[in-house]
């Protein structure tokens, strides 16, 4: 079975008063979670994942410093997240609550941030958005080999993907 | 450097999505409500609507509106706000239609009324092809009457907002993850408060990041 994963980062500044103290927490959620549930905050349908590393960088130009900053924070997603994409790509078993084994693949479903926030994943120069259809062409590069690949694997998954994210979907 | 700036790219060679099946951020990055339409309402529409029809007036208007329990009162006018929360936003979305008609040429309010129609259709918790093809229709009906914005001179002729380009990509994006509101950075970003003010204010301002984790 298919299980969508949500991310959702944004930085924000945790000091009350005093000081300029930062942090860029990323939350992780279940697309098979229902939407009304993951949307109320009490029931905690969002858990923390990790803290992204604020750095400040040496070097004198701002524009080297801001790219470094930004390689870095995939540098870390990509370590974060190599468990989930192994589990994309070969699939896990994992257990559901009553106890039955299931065959899961954790593909990225959504990942819920701001507007830079959403330029700096998809690796764009902040306040020059791109429209999916450039986007895709940028990232093709990258995921074309892959895709390739995993061409029959996709569209097996594909289906199971659409039906997992239809928000009236329920696991259990 | 250059390079990377003609096309866009802010130099990471090395995404994290690299080698992610089935996730690549044409898909994954979705339409935003709270960022995507209610700033572009606050920073576009609005600029619009007191360009055409006068600040003072749209001011005096929001001023004498019947203040409806439980709904937000702008006894100020809208005009000089600042730090507005996106709350506001939303509540000056609601009125902001019988403010502005009868002081705006007919297209205007037209092509306003379809931004928020889409706006608000958008906000669906689920969609069928009948709801998609309304949504469509709206997004479209903005774009036939959008001359009238340019014609009272409150845009000039170029509509390269990044922002309304976006709307461009709403309805592909519910086609292919589902409906947008469920992604509504607002949810989050409580969340994020949630998870991270919330302890920090809990403890002894001495080292954070070992005390959450």
């Amino acid at each position: 079975m298919t299980l969508g994963v949500i991310l959702s980062s944004d930085k924000t500044n945790i000091s009350v008063i005093t000081g300029n103290r930062m942090a860029h927490p990323v939350l992780i959620s279940l697309t098979n979670i229902d939407a009304s549930i993951r949307s109320k905050t009490s029931l905690h349908g969002y858990l923390l994942l990790a803290l992204l590393p604020i750095t400040k960088f040496l070097h004198k130009n701002t524009r080297v410093r801001s790219l470094l900053q930004d390689r870095l924070t995939h540098q870390v997603l990509n370590k974060l997240l190599s468990p989930l994409k192994i589990a994309a790509a070969v699939g896990v078993m994992m257990s559901d609550p009553v106890g039955n084994l299931r065959y899961c693949f954790t593909p990225l479903a959504s990942w819920i941030a701001d507007t830079p926030e959403e330029s700096l994943l998809a690796r764009q120069v902040r306040r020059r958005l791109q429209s999916p259809q450039q986007r895709q062409r940028n990232s093709a590069t990258h995921s074309a080999t892959l895709r390739a690949r995993a061409l029959l694997h996709w569209r097996q998954l594909k289906s199971l993907v659409q039906n997992a994210l239809h928000p009236t979907t329920r696991t259990f | 450097m250059k390079i990377i700036k003609r096309l866009c790219l802010n130099g990471v060679i090395e995404p994290f999505w690299k080698m992610y099946p089935l996730s690549d951020p044409s898909q994954f990055i979705t339409p935003e409500v709270l960022h995507h339409f209610h700033r572009l309402f606050w920073d576009h529409d609005v600029k619009w609507c007191i360009h055409c029809a006068g600040a003072s007036e749209v001011d005096f208007c929001f001023s004498v509106l019947q203040t409806i329990v439980g709904y937000r009162a702008f006894t100020e006018g809208i005009s000089k706000l600042k730090q507005v929360t996106g709350r506001d936003h939303r509540a000056v979305q609601q009125y902001i239609i019988g403010v502005i008609a009868g002081l705006v040429p007919r297209r205007f309010l037209i092509a306003i009324r379809a931004l928020l129609d889409f706006r608000y259709l958008a906000q669906a918790p689920s969609f069928t092809d009948h709801s998609l093809a309304n949504l469509a229709k709206s997004l479209q009906e903005f774009h036939d009457h959008k001359d009238a914005i340019v014609r009272a001179g409150a845009r000039k002729d170029s509509w390269t907002i990044p922002k309304l380009e976006l709307l461009q990509s709403v309805i592909p994006s519910i086609r292919d993850s589902g409906a947008v509101m469920q992604w509504s950075a607002d949810i989050t970003e409580h969340a994020h408060v949630q998870e991270i003010k919330v302890p920090a204010r809990a403890g002894n301002n001495q080292n954070y990041y070992s005390q959450k984790l």
